[in-house]
């Protein structure tokens, strides 16, 4: 809470300096869109809700000069994964250089993800005068994923001999996991009433530990809860990066002052 | 009481005609200003439309034309380049009387405008507008050739030449009914075949118009060389060598040619693919129509005395446009030409210095053949101007121009305008080209020599001194300078210019007190740029990185932020708003109705953000607006000529105009903007298609971006100080988008926020 209360104080406190045009002189929007992506997990969960992945992301603006803003987005969006899958395999999957573990989900749960971004704009094409036109924007952030927020006794049933004898799994640590994530995004936004608009745009974001050698499992899966809990964190992870991967944006904002 | 009023009313106009050349103004408009000047275009295209058969085959290509026409027209009408109620207007609408007396109803249809244009030409619209040039008035020799171009001019427009024409020619180039057969050099000959159809046509008419008159139909034979020799100026006279001289100013004869190039007599070229019959052919065809016909003989009807005004003026009005039009060579001619009747004029005198100014300032910007034809390619006897000018180094020139200039603002102390560009040569000549003192001979210096009688030696031994002082250096850049020296007085003989006339020219003016100070004050300024030369010099390489490099962080910097003016109140002159597709086909209707309320947008715009604004435009002037239009028509000179001095400083010719503007106006900033939207297809479709292959979700993305055209917004502004000429803003500013109403308020907002804001608040 901290961080968005600094971040927020970041951005109103360059309104103070504010000699900047913006869109009619207005250099503050505040932003909903929807993000549309294909359920790319689908493939690894085997059933998902919709083969479209929704997700809700609002965004608050400042221009910062002519051509450049900076902002602050918050995103949502849930993850339903089903107990029993189409082809009756298991979701969750653990390797280790001896061994495969699955572990199975019990019940349906959702894996919830709400991200925060800092967001910097770059309005190109010199017509463009921030925040309105065509932008480029690059997001840095974090995203949260947890498991069991809906349903916090989700258990998890995993073959821990690897003949059939099924130990049930419960996450005894925290559910909640983070990850970084990087996003580019390209569009433009169009007035369709005064100080009302439209943004339309298309979206890349990559899970920074795709990129970087963070938070990798590499241990000897056999061992101990904790381990497997990791593996569990990792392949959310991975679902969390399928969800994200390709988006189409469509919004509409309003300049606030 | 009525004849006393029109006794009144005829002195008042004879007072008009009788403008005295030596006091000559730049022509202005004056009176109310007329309904094709103010009307919109729209309305205009309306109007029209009501006319045409609506049965007719040639309805759709009709319509085409009168809105294309409306259009264009309406574009030269609103330039600013237009005089109405002017003495030479006024003079061809008392033709116009004199030779349609018999025919009430076309006289009532037809009205006539002058072009301020130093090209010479004459031509007719579908609306009954009749064009005449100030350079086809400077040109001709009387009357009753003047009548003759009017009655040529009017038989166009009464046979509806421009209409059929463009018809015509739809039918020829989309191949239709007889026209299907034909390949394209075959249609381009039928083009240009119909088109001096109707010149004849035009031509036969005309004269049958004369014939009727008791203009002399002699004079028809005699338009037709007054027409083909327009390029040459309005008289051939030698151009006296001694022209710029002076006890200590000498133009050598060297500067000069010994025999100019006679004038290329081509009459009877071959016309095939022009639009107009070579003069030979037309001359013939007047005459078989004339044969054996009586005509009048008279040169002048309405009045000789008025033609020879009109006349006049033109061509002192030439000299302004050819400032203009940065031809200072034909204006320094022209000039020479009109001051062998009046030698002391000031108008003259003014014009001289401007062009002499002109001169200077391109030769040492590098810029010569911009401004100076090729001696070569002139004939008659103007060439000798153009060798002139060629053959002068720029130091040379520019001495010239700083002596007539400082002549001129000592003879006429009130007009800043010679202060200003003496300042400018004084710069150029001292700061720039670094000629100290020591480079000119004083009057002490000439009479020694005198009495040795041997100037030249002078000069050589001035040289020698300077070559003495250099060979205290080693003997390595001896060489060089040796080298370098040979390669200098090579490239000298091949300019066929050894001499250096300029070092005696200003021993006059050295003794003089002011020129001295003038001068002086420029050395220190010499002494103090050397100084900082040096000092950037001896930085080490990693200082001078470290300038630029908060220089240009600095650029950048403000270039982020945008300008802050603080500036009250601007002039918007003649917005821009155009509509256009790939084809350069202009959508005039949505054109015009963007700009009414891109107009109205700036108005709002500005009262919100507490910015006072003028906007003059013609198409917000109501009908007694004469002086908005007189200073719209001044600001769009100065605008054109602006712009092609880019980023040279520059004392602009008419920038002793601009005081006025400046009272009138009430501000000294104007800005010029406007927004040309282009529309044309995509070319990249296909990228998005096999994207959506890849990813099919951007499908409908594809699809809709697919069946969309691709869209080009430009949007300029430039905001001048006419007091100088400096542009505090220049931005072109470009996007690939339409252009959506947001995005044209945002710009127009963000221009009059960097006009108003003001960093310090």
């Amino acid at each position: 809470m901290k961080n968005i209360t600094l971040i927020l104080f970041l951005i109103f406190a360059f309104s103070l300096s504010a000699q900047q045009s913006g869109y009619m002189g207005k250099t503050i929007a505040i932003q909903y869109n929807l993000a549309l992506s294909p359920a790319l997990s689908a493939g690894f969960i085997g059933n998902t809700e919709s083969p479209i992945s929704i997700k809700h992301d609002f965004l608050i603006e400042k221009s910062i000069n002519e051509n450049s803003s900076i902002g602050f987005s918050f995103r949502h969006n849930d993850v339903y994964v089903p107990a029993k899958t189409k082809d009756g395999g298991i979701n969750f999957e653990i390797s280790s250089p001896n061994r495969q573990y699955f572990l199975t989900p019990k019940k349906d749960f959702f894996i919830t993800h709400n991200s925060f971004f800092l967001v910097l704009g770059t309005y190109t094409g010199k017509a463009n005068i921030a925040p309105f036109g065509s932008y480029t924007n690059v997001s840095l952030g974090t995203s949260m994923y947890s498991i069991s927020n809906k349903n916090p006794e989700i258990l998890f049933t995993y073959d821990s001999t690897g003949y059939g004898d099924n130990t049930d799994y419960k996450l005894i640590d925290k559910n909640t996991y983070y990850t970084l994530m990087i996003s580019v995004e390209y569009g433009f936004k169009r007035i369709i009433a005064k100080d009302l608009y439209f943004s339309s745009g298309i979206a890349c974001n990559i899970n920074l530990p795709y990129l970087l050698p963070l938070g990798q499992f590499s241990g000897d899966a056999d061992n101990t809860l904790l381990e497997q809990a990791e593996y569990v964190k990792s392949t959310g992870r991975f679902y969390n990066q399928l969800q994200h991967l390709f988006e189409l944006k469509l919004g509409i904002g309003y300049f606030l002052f | 009481m009525k004849v006393f009023l029109y006794a009144l009313l005829l002195l008042s106009s004879s007072l008009v005609f009788a403008q005295n050349a030596e006091e000559h103004k730049p022509l202005t408009a004056s009176g109310y200003i007329p309904e094709d000047i103010r009307k919109l275009s729209y309305d205009k295209f309306k109007d029209d439309l009501g006319n045409v058969d609506k049965k007719s085959a040639d309805r759709k290509s009709t319509e085409e034309f009168l809105l294309m026409s409306n259009y264009r027209v309406d574009e030269l009408l609103q330039s600013g380049k237009i005089l109405f109620n002017d003495p030479i207007s006024e003079y061809c609408e008392k033709i116009l009387d004199e030779i349609l007396k018999d025919d009430a109803d076309t006289r009532a249809k037809i009205r006539v405008y002058t072009i301020r244009s130093s090209i010479a030409n004459a031509f007719a619209t579908n609306q009954g507008i009749l064009f005449v040039t100030v350079g086809l008035m400077a040109q001709l020799e009387n009357e009753a050739q003047l009548a003759f171009v009017l009655a040529h001019e009017v038989s166009h427009f009464k046979e509806k030449h421009t209409l059929n024409s463009y018809l015509e020619n739809q039918k020829i180039i989309k191949g239709k009914g007889e026209y299907r057969h034909y390949g394209y050099n075959e249609s381009i000959k039928l083009l240009s075949q119909y088109s001096k159809d109707k010149e004849f046509e035009a031509d036969e008419l005309g004269s049958n118009v004369i014939l009727n008159t008791d203009y002399s139909i002699e004079e028809i034979n005699y338009v037709f060389d007054v027409l083909q020799y327009s390029y040459l100026p309005f008289d051939e006279i030698p151009f006296d060598k001694t022209f710029f001289n002076d006890d200590y100013l000498k133009i050598p004869d060297e500067f000069f040619l010994d025999s100019i190039y006679p004038i290329v007599i081509k009459e009877n070229y071959d016309d095939s693919e022009s639009t107009h019959p070579n003069i030979v052919k037309r001359k013939e065809r007047v005459k078989n129509n004339l044969k054996d016909k009586k005509g009048g003989d008279k040169l002048f009807i309405v009045s000789e005395e008025d033609f020879n005004n009109v006349r006049n003026i033109s061509r002192y009005e030439l000299l302004r446009l050819n400032l203009l039009d940065r031809n200072y060579p034909k204006a320094l001619y022209n000039s020479y030409l009109l001051s062998l009747e009046n030698p002391d004029d000031k108008y003259i005198k003014t014009s001289i210095a401007k062009a002499l100014y002109g001169m200077a300032k391109y030769k040492n910007a590098g810029r010569t053949s911009e401004v100076l034809t090729y001696y070569k390619k002139i004939h008659g006897e103007s060439q000798q101007v153009y060798k002139m000018l060629h053959s002068m180094k720029s130091t040379q020139i520019n001495v010239i121009a700083l002596k007539y200039n400082w002549i001129m603002k000592k003879q006429y102390p009130d007009e800043a305008i010679f202060t200003q560009m003496c300042d400018d040569l004084f710069d150029l000549l001292v700061i720039e080209n670094e000629k100290e003192k020591s480079y000119f001979l004083t009057k002490k210096e000439i009479e020694k020599a005198q009495n040795s009688n041997d100037t030249t030696s002078i000069a050589e031994n001035d040289i020698k001194e300077e070559e003495n002082k250099e060979n205290k250096r080693s003997k390595k850049y001896i060489v060089i300078d040796e080298r370098r020296s040979n390669t200098n007085k090579e490239s000298e003989s091949k300019d066929e210019n050894k001499s250096s006339f300029e070092k005696f020219a200003l021993a006059d003016l050295l003794e003089e007190g002011a020129f001295e100070n003038e001068f002086n004050d420029r050395l220190e300024k010499l002494e103090k740029k050397k100084k900082e030369e040096e000092e950037e010099e001896n930085m080490s390489y990693a200082q001078k990185k470290s300038i630029r490099h908060e220089e240009q962080k600095e650029k950048k910097k403000q270039e982020r932020k945008g300008k802050a003016l603080g500036i009250d109140k601007i002039a918007v002159i003649d917005p821009m708003y155009l509509q256009m597709d790939s084809r350069n086909n202009t959508k005039y209707i949505n054109s015009e109705k963007k700009l009414l309320d891109f107009n109205n947008t700036m108005i709002t715009m500005a009262s919100d953000l507490g910015l006072s604004i003028e906007l003059v435009t013609p198409k917000e002037f109501t009908i007694d607006a004469i002086n908005y239009y007189n200073i719209f028509s001044l600001l769009n000179d100065w605008a054109a000529e602006r712009f092609d001095h880019e980023d040279m400083e520059f004392v602009q010719s008419t920038s002793d105009l601009m005081e006025e503007v400046k009272k009138e106006l009430g501000t000294k900033y104007i800005l010029y903007n406007g927004v040309i939207s282009y529309k044309q297809k995509k070319s990249d479709v296909g990228y998005y298609f096999c994207g959506a292959i890849l990813y099919p979700l951007i499908l409908p993305y594809a699809i809709v971006y697919a069946l969309t055209p691709e869209y080009w917004t430009y949007y300029y502004n430039y905001l001048f100080d006419i007091e100088n000429g400096n542009a505090y803003i220049a931005d072109v500013k470009d996007t690939k988008q339409k252009d959506h109403r947001g995005l044209v308020l945002s710009n127009l907002y963000h221009t009059f926020n960097q006009i108003k804001r003001n960093r310090t608040k």
